[in-house]
């Protein structure tokens, strides 16, 4: 029996259909992300949140958000590029999405177990920042360009502590595959022994990654209209910027969750028996939870703030502790 | 994770983590929110809904239209004629409302014209569900403000000791005026009856006696009504309503029989706690405090002011007749 699943499994046709499948799920999974961000957010300011669309406790309002977004007009101002302008969604969404080819969701259950599956997951995380960069450009409009330089700025700061901090949990389990990464915290998950620090880096340049408050300048409603998307209407609007944030959103909680948390690994040798994607989907939940209290908590920082943090206080603290990490690996192994 | 920016603080500072515990506090705590068409919150009694108009009371005197800042109330009207009702009297001419309305799209609900009004003919009535789709259906004509009387809800009953509101009558209170100091008797100023008594009047009582006397039945029978309804769990809007009805019942009938109020002295009433005088004693009290003035050789203003205040001393806290 468990041959034959593994027969049907290793037929080529069949895991491609389910690797597709993985990440037609992520559209989905945007919307409950969504949904709960609206219920959190609500709750948090002792209000309700959405209570009828769906009949229960306004379940399907994310859907009927997308459902209107794909109705509406889709508006092109006369002075847009509009070649770049069409693309950007593409990009948003491909840069986002691309993370969940090297995410494991269980041992076997990854689309690609590449090698250096960190380096390639870092690598397409900032493909979002060239398309918010061109719907800047593209949008002809000085709200738009300002959106997508501070985005592209953005970049300058959290890239670097955020790959550091990376390389650090890459010296810990002496591999950049993301499956090996997360079998080395087989019980016992990094943020809690050899990488507490380096969690917290990573989880402050994932922030600023995915352009989420404190960090969320490029978009900063209040001062850009939304930065790169003040032109964008309709569906472009939904997938360049919700699906796509929602989208990295989940990916770099996936992210943390597989570098810091042990992935799909059990907390406790006693829990084995709950299986991988269980485990998984518990890890990122909690941290797109922590996202979205940290969005609904603290007020936004100016640009030059971040760069000043993450220059002055994210690098050093990231460099000492690689420089730890790799010290402690000396006085172990040898 | 924002934890690292504590570390710029040379204190450590726990602001991060104490806002976090803050929004967490509110996430788990109960939202404020009423869903709204589903359930309604308790709007005070007396909430400013809508402008009602009760047409009967109304004069056509503009003085809202006047006031009103917005312009939004539309008064017509024309005036008739009513023949001459017997020998020797004129013809009069009286005012017909043909049209009052008020254009709610435009009522930015200051209130001023039923503060304004000075026929009671505008009150604050707290519905609020009339929203249209239609701009112009939001310019309520006669009947529909007419209909929103249904929930206004009657005066506030007066504070404990309060004067009512003044009421005219033919032959005002007045203490005998100084010429006249063997008016010791307990009814010396009716000199002008005005018109008829009030069925169950009294002898020796003025009019605006009585009508105070019946004020304050009625504002205890409104009291009692009022603490049975609590008592029954009626809402307080509801409670108010039947008791104010109960008043307006009470004071059209005649008083109750308690009423003769010999001259003798104030009962010492235990189950009230302040025990006036009967209306009938006061009033004898101000009399002779107002001889007395006179006797002292006080202006006849002071006296009067003086007596009254001797009176209402000595009526402070007074019972109803019946109480």
């Amino acid at each position: 029996m468990v041959t034959t699943l593994h027969h049907i499994l290793a037929n080529s046709i069949v895991l491609l259909a389910l690797k597709l499948g993985i990440l037609l799920l992520l559209l989905p999974a945007t919307l409950v992300v969504g949904y709960v961000e609206l219920k959190v957010m609500a709750h948090m300011q002792h209000r309700l949140g959405p209570m009828y669309a769906g009949a229960y406790h306004g379940w399907a309002q994310t859907l009927a958000d997308g459902l209107k977004f794909i109705q509406k007009e889709d508006i092109m101002a006369a002075a847009t590029d509009r070649t770049v302008f069409s693309m950007v969604p593409y990009i948003t969404m491909l840069g986002a999405a691309l993370t969940f080819v090297v995410i494991p969701f269980s041992r076997h259950g990854v689309i690609a177990n590449l090698d250096i599956g960190l380096f390639y997951a870092l690598a397409v995380s900032s493909i979002s920042v060239i398309g918010v960069l061109a719907a800047g450009w593209a949008s002809a409009n000085k709200y738009s360009l300002m959106g997508g330089l501070r985005a592209a700025a953005q970049l300058i700061a959290y890239e670097l502590p955020l790959v550091l901090a990376a390389a650090a949990v890459a010296m810990q389990a002496g591999s950049l595959s993301l499956v090996s990464i997360a079998e080395a915290q087989r019980y016992v998950p990094f943020a809690l022994w050899a990488q507490p620090l380096g969690f917290l880096i990573f989880l402050a340049a994932a922030t600023a990654e995915v352009s989420r408050t404190p960090f969320d300048m490029p978009v900063a409603e209040a001062e850009i209209i939304t930065g790169a998307f003040t032109e964008y209407s309709a569906m472009k609007f939904a997938f360049g910027l919700f699906a796509a944030e929602y989208i990295a959103m989940i990916g770099m909680s996936a992210l943390a969750a597989t570098l810091f948390l042990g992935g799909y690994v059990p907390l406790l040798p006693q829990l084995r028996f709950v299986p991988g994607p269980v485990w998984f989907l518990i890890k990122t939940g909690l941290l797109i939870f922590l996202l979205i209290w940290i969005r609904w908590t603290f007020p936004r920082l100016r640009e030059d703030q971040l760069q000043k943090f993450a220059w002055k206080v994210l690098i050093p603290l990231s460099l000492v502790n690689i420089f730890v990490t790799g010290a402690l690996k000396l006085a172990h192994w040898t | 994770m924002n934890d690292e920016s504590k570390l710029k603080k040379a204190t450590f500072g726990t602001g991060l983590l104490k806002g976090l515990g803050i929004t967490m506090r509110h996430m788990v705590s109960k939202a404020v929110t009423v869903q709204y068409p589903d359930e309604i919150a308790p709007l005070p009694p007396r909430s400013r809904g809508v402008i009602a108009l009760k047409e009967e009371n109304c004069t056509m005197c503009m003085l809202c239209a006047r006031e009103c800042p917005d312009w939004c109330i539309y008064i017509e009207g024309h005036k008739e004629r009513r023949e001459s009702r017997g020998e020797g009297k004129r013809a009069k001419a009286f005012n017909v409302l043909d049209r009052f309305a008020i254009d709610y799209a435009l009522c930015m609900y200051c209130g001023i014209c039923v503060e304004v009004c000075p026929y009671d003919a505008l009150f604050w009535s707290p519905e609020f569900e009339y929203a249209e789709g239609d701009i112009t259906r939001l310019t309520h004509e006669m009947e529909r403000l007419e209909d929103w009387m249904r929930t206004v809800l009657p005066p506030s009953p007066l504070d404990d000791g309060a004067k009512g509101p003044e009421i005219k009558s033919a032959a005002p209170v007045v203490p005998a005026p100084a010429a006249a100091p063997a008016a010791a008797a307990p009814a010396p100023v009716e000199t002008a009856p005005g018109p008829p008594p009030a069925a169950g009047r009294p002898a020796g009582m003025s009019e605006a006696e009585f009508v105070e006397q019946r004020a304050a039945a009625g504002r205890l029978v409104r009291q009692k009504v009022y603490e049975e309804e609590i008592a029954k769990g009626s809402e307080p809007r509801i409670a108010e309503a039947r008791s104010k009805a109960a008043e307006m019942r009470a004071r059209k009938a005649t008083l109750p029989e308690t009423e003769p109020a010999p001259p003798v002295t104030p009962a010492p009433a235990p189950s009230r706690p302040a025990a006036g005088m009967s209306a009938a004693d006061a009033a004898a009290v101000r009399r002779k405090v107002y001889e007395e003035e006179i006797a002292k050789g006080s202006d006849p203003r002071i006296a009067e002011a003086r007596s009254k205040a001797a009176e209402l001393r000595a009526r402070k806290g007074t019972k109803g007749p019946g109480g």
